[in-house]
């Protein structure tokens, strides 16, 4: 099981139900943990599989307004721009949003590292290359949590991190005597299907490399529970059911 | 749990117990609504023969005498309708149902009524009842000016815009089940049997894979500020809310069913004033997962009627209430007027905001019904303190008195954070924001009235909520004077009391002392105390040649304060030593205005026993 802390002043793991106005999970979700171990290594070869989330420190909600754009930008538009020599104005396609995001946050990903069927080297190569780039503080880009805007920090644990009682925080007295909480359900990652006619183009990597498909993403979701004070773990088999 | 999840598991409770839902605020009938039926106002009942004949017209009237009569409620199908053209089955407005343009040549009133017809008739085919046959047949050789010519004449009062329903040798359709399952079918999206090209994905709530919805199916109505027209929970209508190719409420699977459930679950709660709460811009929502909602919201807005003065009483009495007892006495007033409470049950608030269309989720509250009411009996609790007015003595604010009292006038702010911070302080102690201790200062310091009782209590409030460590302070008596209170900041505020005292007792100012030193004492004491001492020997020594009694009880009280101010801080005062700062002028005050209180009850008892009144050495002015 490979570790890693990551921390951040803020963070929002945007509920899909709460996306225009945002409203954060109290928890990282599996795919946020995700992104923040493939900003700092990936490789087609394998797949990181998130096994547990450990809450460091209690939740604390914050409210905030956002200056938002609500177009997106496509390739079509920035080679109209690259044409023209104008540019995108986000100050004339701006809405003002709220969010309910969290602050001051700490967790603890425990993730595993899965070969894919095409790779050829041993697993403990990309292992050690995770831990040496964890350890000197590489990462394809910085990390964040949930959003862009919330830069995360990372490091390999010290050993001493231990979970906030969030169950007890979060769920009163009742919860703690269950010793779990449950979350509801919670997003646990994009499934990737390909298609004729998709709604969207991927990367699909294989024994002959890399390639774009259509197809199409449906969002997953799981019971999420905390148990032991402030751990969320996930179920393996999830992985089983998902190819990402 | 998701806040979705536990709005629909308290509507299908709701529907289990048998509670009418309550859409658009009118009284439901009997028993549970169809999917996707509501209360809506039906103006006029085409009545039917079985073959299709017209027999005759009548009203439905709402019985109002003023402004438009828009009929008498009638559960009726529903939907949410924009631009588009969406028919209701079997009753609709005069355009759909009988073709009757609202507007002059507008070309879309013959393909609404066409909708219409052609609603009808799949429903006609479909459940093969007999009156639906007939309305089928009857819409089959309409003509709307031969039926205006025929059977309106009577009516000159008949518009377009109101609703219309049929009934055949009185059978209304739309209580039949199969219309009613009909009904339902339509919103049945992309299943396989309706060949539908429906987007199916795993629902974020029940878990169940199948078809989601495209559109909420039900509006979300009494938002504060927002559309009246209702508002939705989950939609995209931008690019950028847009992910994996996903559109519209696709971004956020739910099932068609489960959408209705928590949208109505909601409607249900935001209708009620006692599970509801709007105020300075906020819509709160409190409900539970069992049993029923203590009266949260009342409490807060209306906390003198709601607590019917008992817990004041108690408060008076007692001048220093207990925590504990307060909280107690609370939960005995709601269980008195709520025997249903759990103690145990969970209780859930959420407090929203509109932004455009769409719903902004500020606050989401998971905690106990116990807890949350006790909490609430700390909030109350933290409100006690003395008054200067015997008038005040004991009373409780309401949210809106004490946020006004940050500002200069309410009706100009964004006041929502500031109401969320205090709804959040009342049922869950999350502590007030420091920014109120700076508003709060900056109004002390500029309004004429100065330490106003909410504001104090405010103060206080804020004072209790945290713990400042820079602060050397005790806790446990800001209800009153204290004057063993360490933090000299406190004894800069009563010295400021007892100084204006002094001086309004010798001479009637046009401008006070406090009035014009209040802003430089209560940040930078060092720069003024020494002028305003040295300032207030010449009113003692008047005094002392005037009125001997009174000099020596304003120099008892000055000594008091002087002796616990050892040295002053050379240092302004930080923000957390200015509320105390104030809290100290405004409980000398107090402290002042009974002793005068409780002069004059001496004079007047000694007036009425020996019937020989003298000077009194009390006497003072009431500030």
């Amino acid at each position: 099981m490979l570790e890693l802390k990551v921390w951040s002043d803020y963070a929002c793991f945007t509920r899909p139900e709460n996306k225009a106005e945002r409203v954060s999970y109290d928890v990282m979700t599996p795919s946020a943990a995700r992104g923040v171990l493939e900003s700092i290594f990936w490789k087609p070869e394998f797949q990181w599989q998130v096994r547990e989330i450990v809450v460091l420190k209690e939740v604390k909600r914050y409210s905030i307004l956002r200056n938002e754009v609500n177009t997106l930008a496509s390739e079509r538009a920035a080679r109209g721009w690259a044409a023209s020599g104008g540019g995108f104005f986000a100050e004339e396609d701006r809405a003002q949003r709220h969010a309910l995001v969290l602050k001051d946050v700490a967790y603890l990903i425990r993730a595993e590292m899965v070969l894919q069927p095409h790779a050829k080297d041993p697993l403990q190569k990309y292992r050690e290359m995770f831990l040496r780039r964890a350890e000197k503080g590489q990462a394809f880009h910085q990390p964040y949590l949930g959003n862009r805007e919330f830069g995360a920090f990372f490091s390999p644990p010290d050993g001493t991190e231990q979970p906030a009682n969030i169950v007890r925080q979060l769920g009163g007295e009742y919860a703690e005597r269950a010793g779990r909480l449950d979350l509801g359900r919670m997003l646990f990652d994009m499934e990737f299907q390909q298609a004729q006619k998709g709604r969207l183009k991927y990367r699909q990597h294989g024994t002959e490399g890399a390639w774009w498909v259509e197809g199409n993403a449906t969002p997953r979701f799981f019971d999420a529970a905390l148990t032991d004070g402030g751990i969320l773990r996930v179920p393996v088999h999830l992985y089983g059911e998902v190819k990402g | 749990m998701s806040l979705l999840s536990q709005l629909r598991d308290y509507e299908l409770r709701m529907r289990q117990e048998g509670k009418k839902p309550v859409p658009a605020g009118e009284q439901a009938g009997e028993g549970e609504m169809p999917f996707m039926y509501a209360l809506q106002n039906v103006r006029w009942e085409v009545r039917l023969n079985a073959d299709g004949t017209v027999r005759d017209v009548q009203p439905r009237t709402s019985g109002k005498t003023k402004g438009k009569d828009l009929g008498k409620p009638l559960p009726a199908p529903n939907l949410v309708r924009t631009v588009g053209i969406k028919p209701r089955l079997l009753m609709d407005n005069a355009e759909y149902v009988l073709g009757f343009a609202k507007k002059e040549n507008d070309k879309n009133t013959a393909k609404r009524h066409d909708a219409f017809k052609a609603l009808v008739q799949a429903c006609a085919e479909a459940t093969r009842q007999p009156s639906v046959q007939a309305v089928a047949r009857f819409l089959g050789s309409h003509d709307p000016e031969r039926f205006q010519a025929e059977h309106l004449a009577d009516f000159p009062d008949f518009a377009p815009d109101t609703n219309v329903m049929f009934t055949v040798d009185g059978v209304n359709p739309l209580e039949l089940r199969e219309v009613q399952q009909f009904w339902a079918a339509q919103f049945a999206q992309g299943g396989e049997d309706s060949g539908g090209e429906g987007f199916r994905a795993e629902c974020l709530i029940t878990g169940e894979v199948g078809p989601v919805m495209d559109r909420e199916p039900v509006k979300i109505k009494g938002i504060q500020g927002g559309q009246t027209s209702g508002m939705n929970f989950i939609s995209a209508n931008a690019q950028a809310f847009e992910s994996y190719g996903l559109e519209a409420s696709r971004i956020a699977p739910v099932k068609f069913e489960a959408a209705e459930q928590y949208a109505n679950g909601l409607n249900r709660l935001l209708a009620d004033p006692d599970t509801s709460l709007k105020i300075g811009g906020v819509t709160y929502a409190f409900w539970t997962g069992e049993g029923a909602v203590p009266l949260v919201g009342p409490a807060l807005k209306e906390p003198e009627q709601v607590l019917k003065g008992r817990f004041t009483f108690q408060v008076k009495r007692e001048k220093k209430q207990r925590p504990e007892e307060v909280r107690q006495t609370l939960w005995g007033i709601f269980t008195g007027q709520q025997p249903g409470l759990k103690p145990g049950a969970a209780f859930f608030a959420v407090g929203m905001t509109p932004s455009g269309s769409r719903i902004a989720v500020r606050t989401h509250l998971t905690s106990t019904v116990q807890d949350a009411v006790f909490r609430l009996g700390n909030y109350f609790a933290a409100q006690t303190l003395v008054a200067v007015n015997e008038k005040d003595e004991g009373r409780l604010y309401d949210l809106r008195t004490l946020v006004s009292s940050m500002y200069r006038d309410i009706n100009k702010e964004h006041t929502a954070p500031d109401v969320d911070a205090l709804v959040q302080f009342a049922l869950t102690g999350r502590p007030l924001p420091q920014s109120f201790l700076v508003r709060l200062a900056a109004r002390n310091r500029a309004d004429e009235y100065r330490v106003t009782r909410p504001r104090a209590v405010l103060t206080k409030m804020v004072l209790l909520s945290r713990d400042w460590k820079e602060l050397d302070m005790d806790k446990d008596s800001l209800d009153a004077l204290n004057p063993n209170q360490p933090e000299p900041a406190y004894h800069l505020g009563r010295l400021l009391a007892v100084l204006d005292d002094i001086q309004s007792s010798v001479m009637r100012a046009n401008t006070t002392l406090v009035d014009r030193f209040y802003g430089s004492m209560s940040t930078t004491p060092y720069a003024v105390v020494g002028r305003l001492i040295q300032g207030s020997q010449a009113h003692l020594q008047k005094l002392r040649k005037e009125k001997p009694g009174v000099y020596r009880l304003k120099q008892d009280e000055l000594e008091n304060v002087m002796t616990r101010l050892h040295d002053i801080p050379a240092k302004p005062l930080t923000t957390a030593q200015q509320a105390l700062f104030a809290l100290g002028y405004y409980h000398q005050r107090a402290h002042v205005s009974e002793g005068i209180r409780e002069g004059k009850a001496a004079r007047e008892a000694k007036a009425a026993s020996d019937q020989t009144p003298d000077t009194d050495p009390s006497e003072g002015e009431d500030q």
